[in-house]
């Protein structure tokens, strides 16, 4: 690459990092209070007389009704859902109102569709402590159910405080949890790390077993890729539990470190549940590589998208409101019409193209190369000190 | 739903019929201008694909016809999606020629 077009790509990414902390704090301004907008909503003063009793706990009444209204958060899969519970003065939960979320909304609809709310309404105050088997979070919209349920518990346990009701359940410790997500991603590093060794044997053995656990496991039985709603997430300060989401971590600072150590992605080399799943329909299509006049032209479409998507996030404070990944509908078979759409024109493509949407499309790769022209400018001013 | 009143009418199923027809006759002469070399296996496989996009977009267009049109055009997507990939499996399948026998012994 001429000098003219590295000094081009750094300043761009100076560039970037500036709008970027620039979306972040104007997104912070934009934050709006929303409990007092939806007990107004559901709960008109026309009908109603409200009192607030502490920050998080409402009075309301009215001709033939007395009840509370409890703030609850809990951690969904791209952000805090807030929830606003109402209680009856007999202590029973009569209702769960959705104030606010960043869930992806097609996954946010299948618990809606589901009536999984139903599971707390009409129940004692302190249900949702008890028979945890009887919550059964919806398949595919697990960490939208648990963010609820631990908003339902929130706030059950702030309104049994009020009430003085004993005895109350003790506030359990978070547990450090290693399992099989762990232990699959560290085996997906470790068969990436010795792809990369060219004097390693067995070369073709690795990549069939990396690209068959990649797609089981990293897409279809956990749908955990690195995504660009996960590092949204992250950039706008919603971090996961770190005790029982741990593989998160792992996968995301793992990748990170060994990129910055030796400028390898062993993500997208050897990771990526839907890079595999191009591989393989490269295999059933003898699919070629695609060489295009305007190739670098391409590249900064690329870039250009990933870096609207994340502004719109930031600015926004919603990790999904930008979303056009395509993993969602392959492995969850949940997603808007268009992706679904752009699904079967990416899947049709790649067999006739290698990695059309590595490529094209993808943003992981984008950000890669950002951090990529701050690596190699620290290398140089290393260097040269 | 009136656009699918189509599918009851005796004609409709008249014409559906003279094409399966028209395709089962004509396959040989496909496979010969295609320059495949079948055998009895070739066509086995070649017509079990041809029965899943059949069946397909029959249970496809069923869907819809039973007021389901939404899960219908997921389903028929998702299946032409498969049948497609099965489609390219099946190619690469019929494209295997025969390995030609070198038996010259030499003195």
């Amino acid at each position: 690459m001429s000098s003219k077009r590295k000094n081009l790509e750094w300043y761009l990414a100076l560039f970037a990092l500036l709008t970027i902390v620039v979306a972040f704090w104007a997104g912070k301004e934009q934050k709006k209070e929303l409990w007092a907008e939806t007990i107004h909503h559901f709960y008109p003063d026309s009908l109603y007389q409200t009192q607030s009793i502490n920050e998080n706990l409402w009075e309301i009444r009215s001709a033939d009704q007395h009840f509370f209204l409890v703030k609850g958060e809990g951690k969904g899969y791209s952000g805090r859902i807030k929830l606003l519970i109402r209680y009856d003065s007999d202590s029973m939960l009569r209702k769960v109102h959705v104030v606010s979320s960043n869930e992806t909304p097609s996954y946010f609809s299948k618990m809606m569709n589901r009536d999984f709310l139903r599971h707390f309404e009409q129940e004692e105050v302190l249900r949702a402590f008890k028979d945890q088997k009887d919550i059964d979070a919806i398949s595919g919209a697990t960490k939208t159910c648990t963010g609820i349920t631990e908003g339902v518990k929130e706030a059950s346990l702030k309104f049994a405080e009020f009430q003085n009701i004993t005895p109350l359940p003790e506030r359990q410790e978070a547990e450090l949890r290693i399992g099989s997500k762990e232990i699959i991603i560290l085996f997906l590093f470790l068969l990436g790390i010795l792809s990369r060794i060219k004097r390693f044997p067995h070369q073709k053995l690795l990549k069939w077993l990396s690209l068959f656990t990649g797609i089981i496991f990293l897409g279809f039985v956990y749908n955990e890729p690195i995504s660009l709603t996960r590092i949204n997430s992250f950039l706008i300060g919603f971090w996961p539990d770190w005790h029982s989401e741990l593989h998160i971590y792992l996968l995301i600072f793992g990748v990170l470190l060994i990129f910055l150590t030796s400028g390898k992605n062993v993500y997208c080399h050897s990771i990526c549940p839907f890079g595999h799943v191009q591989k393989l329909t490269a295999q059933i299509g003898n699919a070629r590589p695609i060489k295009l006049r305007s190739s670098y032209l391409w590249i900064w479409v690329q870039r250009l998208l990933a870096w609207i998507a994340i502004l719109l996030a930031l600015f926004f404070r919603n990790p999904v409101i930008s979303e056009y990944e395509i993993f969602g509908p392959i492995f969850q078979f949940t997603g808007s019409v268009w992706l679904f759409v752009l699904l079967a024109l990416v899947i049709i493509a790649s067999l006739l193209i290698k990695k059309p949407w590595c490529n094209f499309f993808c943003p992981i790769h984008p950000i890669f190369g950002f951090l990529n022209v701050f690596r190699k400018k620290m290398r140089l001013l290393w260097k040269t000190r | 739903m009136g656009i699918f009143k189509i599918f009851s009418e005796p004609v409709f199923w008249i014409i559906m019929g003279l094409l399966y027809a028209l395709i089962g006759y004509s396959a040989k002469l496909w496979a010969k201008d295609l320059g495949l070399k079948m055998n009895g296996w070739k066509w086995l496989i070649a017509w079990i694909w041809f029965l899943i996009l059949s069946l397909s977009i029959a249970a496809g267009f069923t869907l819809m016809g039973e007021n389901e049109v939404r899960p219908g055009l997921y389903f028929l997507g998702s299946s032409l999606i498969i049948n497609i990939i099965l489609g390219f499996i099946l190619w690469r399948i019929l494209n295997i020629q025969p390995k030609k026998e070198t038996g010259s012994f030499e003195q």
